[in-house]
């Protein structure tokens, strides 16, 4: 990877994190004033005294825009990452933690966890993501050779069943739960609070920290079954601990954020078209561009108009034209 | 000294035995080609020595130590390569990728200097270093399989299992990876490879075997003349030993078109009936194990009454130019046993009987046998030629069908599914 790329890959994210902490509703913070805000707090927390002219806008800048921006490049980042582990190690280059069935399993977990508070929502959403995938595993699996169509029909099946059992609480929910779990479904990030930021952090950096440990053995597993084998290798293990991973990163973002479609399909193949189809550089471009690549996304969906887009739709909207360009343009390269 | 010895080693998938008591030796250091037919088992046996397959019954000792105990990523007692026969990536990774993935038993996180500087060495070695970072999959299928071939290398095994490794590969990589094989034999590794051109085999194998009736025999030390007509056996065709040197080949042989000139299609005749009946019963062996064949059915017990001295009976035989039985077929006055269906005309016959020598299939002769029965059918007046036949015979339908034969019912006796075909001689 030449230089330039990876100084441009580390920069831009640094620069996105800082500008999005200017934009939002109750207005704009231009660069100077930010720059003396920032000063202000690490000042503050170092015991020293300063003069903030507004204090509204400094609990906004604190207690509202940052815990958002950060719990939106975690989760952009999650995303983006399980969705290229879950692509290699299911060898196929258009599954991701939606097709899976994850998302929906994990969603369906959450608003259980919502309607009867007896299990904590984090847990619930993981447990039930773990169970959506292992279902779709099971039901495309056939033999030695699965096929990677099967796979994703599986997934679209067990993704189906998972948003009808989510349809039934939604009906037997109140109206007032209801209205809840239908904002959350569509991937929320407005109620961000540093409480979320503080329960997704631990799994999702966890997670990560996993899947770029072993990130050298993705390639591997890519090349399939067999062939790990073939050079001594014993896959299995691997592979359940990177789809555990990947379940408990896609499980703690949805539960945080809700569901936020096509993010985890689309962005890998951007990785890959910038970095190269090597897993090893590509976990790493994925934390990088996923993070930066929402946080742009939520700025534009919290900016753009008066009222607030939900991040979900403004994925879709934005996803698909995209995508379909990716695969008119034959940048996708897959030979399923 | 022997490195893999495998003793009456039995393996199936389901009810289907694919290996049955197999028995073999391979030394250490040396070159051994297996060669077989498609679907005899070769990859099979593969799986089971590079570990892929454990539900085997018999023993599999390398280096002294049973297969199944060794345990992979800490292969430490024995180092074994496989390179199998089918590889699809979906993924562009870069050839240096690939070939690193190689080395992923040797680290536990990312590839350390030493590896690198493996897969360069390895790379360069086969003149891919220039490929290194070139997607995969483009490259075409034979350099892949040499990359692949690399990927294998890299780990440094004392046992390479090789699927077929020249079958993409142009005249120059074959002779290429073959070099390198023996070359690679030379410093120690023991190479066992599957293979499908018997030439190869026989120039650069140190060792032969034929993969044959779920067994591994050994071909080398045998004279030519019995490697040429175990081959002949077990590839089902003619072939030819050439001498080369001081090395033997086996090329296909010829049939040219004077060969069919010398086949003789004629009457079975007294004389001959006892050698015809044998042979229609060693064929009916083959092509039905399932039937008991101690009972000689009754059209051969009673063969003179039926095909010779009977109007509507008659038994031919073709012969090759040194006059060795090659295929049988006769026709017998049909008894209307079968009342699924009717046939209108009054005089007619049923086809049976139509074999033809192994060696001699696929070279028109069954058409032929048919084509001459046709006539003495016409010059006997017959109505209607009738005959059943059965789809597990592969291309049985298709062939009566290019006959001139007729589908009239499919219905199942006993436990075989039946066609039953008719072709009316008066039509044309």
């Amino acid at each position: 990877m030449q230089v330039w790329k990876i100084s441009l890959l580390v920069i831009v994210p640094i620069v996105v994190l800082f500008l999005s902490l200017g934009l939002g509703s109750t207005g704009f913070v231009n660069i100077p004033d930010l720059l003396y805000y920032s000063y202000a707090a690490c000042a503050s927390a170092l015991g020293i005294e300063t003069v903030v002219a507004d204090h509204n806008l400094e609990t906004i800048l604190w207690q509202v825009r940052l815990p958002r921006i950060l719990l939106t490049f975690m989760v952009g980042a999650a995303l983006a990452v399980a969705g290229g582990v879950l692509q290699a190690v299911f060898r196929n280059p258009i599954v991701d933690p939606f097709s899976l069935g994850i998302s929906s399993g994990a969603a369906f977990g959450a608003a259980l966890s919502m309607l009867i508070s007896l299990i904590p929502l984090n847990l619930s959403a993981f447990v039930f993501g773990v169970i959506a995938v292992v279902i779709t595993y099971l039901v495309s699996y056939t033999g030695a050779k699965g096929s990677l169509v099967t796979m994703v029909l599986a997934g679209m099946i067990i993704s189906g069943v998972f948003t009808a059992f989510l349809t039934v609480l939604q009906y037997l929910s109140d109206p007032y739960k209801l209205q809840s779990i239908v904002q959350w479904t569509m991937g929320n990030l407005h109620t961000a609070s540093w409480a979320k930021v503080r329960t997704a952090v631990i799994p999702i950096t966890l997670g990560i920290a996993i899947i770029l440990a072993l990130r050298w053995k993705l390639d591997l597993l890519a090349l399939g079954e067999q062939e790990a084998i073939a050079v001594g290798v014993d896959p299995k293990i691997i592979k359940l601990v990177m789809i555990g991973a990947a379940t408990m990163i896609t499980a703690s973002s949805v539960a945080a954020v809700g569901m936020i479609s096509l993010f985890g399909l689309i962005v890998p193949h951007i990785s890959r078209m910038l970095v190269g189809p090597s897993n090893a550089s590509g976990v790493l471009a994925n934390i990088l561009i996923g993070g930066t690549f929402l946080l742009l996304i939520d700025d534009f969906s919290r900016t753009l108009l008066p009222f607030e887009i939900p991040v979900g739709v403004f994925t879709m909207m934005l996803g698909t034209p995209l995508f379909i360009y990716l695969m008119r343009k034959n940048a996708i390269n897959w030979n399923a | 000294m022997e490195l893999i010895k495998i003793d009456r080693l039995s393996f199936g998938y389901g009810k289907q035995q694919v290996i049955q008591e197999l028995n073999a030796t391979f030394i250490r250091g040396e070159l051994s080609i297996i060669l077989g037919r498609n679907g005899s088992g070769k990859s099979t046996l593969f799986q089971i020595l590079s570990g892929v397959q454990n539900a085997y019954q018999g023993h599999v000792a390398i280096n002294g130590i049973e297969r199944k105990s060794i345990k992979r990523q800490r292969a430490s007692d024995v180092r074994i390569g496989f390179m199998s026969q089918f590889h699809q990536t979906t993924f562009p990774f870069s050839v240096f990728d690939v070939v690193m993935t190689g080395r992923a038993s040797f680290t536990r996180f990312a590839p350390r200097a030493e590896d690198r500087q493996r897969v360069e060495d390895v790379l360069t070695q086969f003149n891919l270093w220039s490929y290194k970072d070139r997607p995969y999959t483009q490259l075409s299928g034979g350099e892949r399989q040499l990359v692949l071939l690399c990927r294998v290398l890299v780990q440094d095994p004392d046992i390479i299992l090789l699927d077929e490794p020249t079958n993409h590969l142009d005249l120059h990589y074959q002779v290429k990876v073959l070099e390198n094989l023996k070359r690679l034999a030379a410093d120690g590794i023991t190479i066992v490879c599957i293979m499908h051109d018997p030439n190869l085999a026989l120039l650069y194998g140190e060792r032969l075997f034929l993969m044959q009736h779920k067994q591994l025999r050994s071909l080398s030390g045998l004279p030519i003349g019995e490697i040429h007509h175990m081959l002949e056996e077990a590839y089902q065709v003619r072939l030819e030993a050439i001498q080369h040197g001081d090395k033997n080949l086996i090329v296909p042989h010829i049939s040219a078109s004077h060969d069919k000139e010398i086949i003789t299609i004629s009457p079975v005749d007294h004389a001959q009936i006892d050698e015809v009946v044998t042979f229609v019963r060693e064929a009916r062996r083959h092509l039905f194990p399932s039937l008991d064949h101690s009972i000689v059915p009754r059209d051969l017990a009673t063969f003179v009454e039926t095909f010779i001295k009977d109007e509507n009976g008659a038994f031919l035989q073709a012969r090759d130019q040194i006059g060795k039985l090659i295929g049988t077929i006769g026709m017998l006055t049909y008894d209307c046993r079968f009342d699924q269906f009717d046939l209108p005309q009054h005089r007619v016959t049923e086809v049976v009987k139509l074999f033809v020598d192994p060696t001699w299939r696929r070279q028109g002769l069954a058409s032929r046998l048919v084509q001459s029965l046709h006539n003495v059918a016409a010059s006997r007046k017959i109505d209607t030629l009738y005959l059943h036949t059965h789809p597990f015979l592969p291309g049985a339908q298709l062939f009566w069908h290019k006959q001139g034969f007729e589908e009239i019912i499919t219905c199942v006796h006993g436990d075989f599914e039946t066609i039953h075909m008719a072709y009316n001689l008066q039509d044309s």
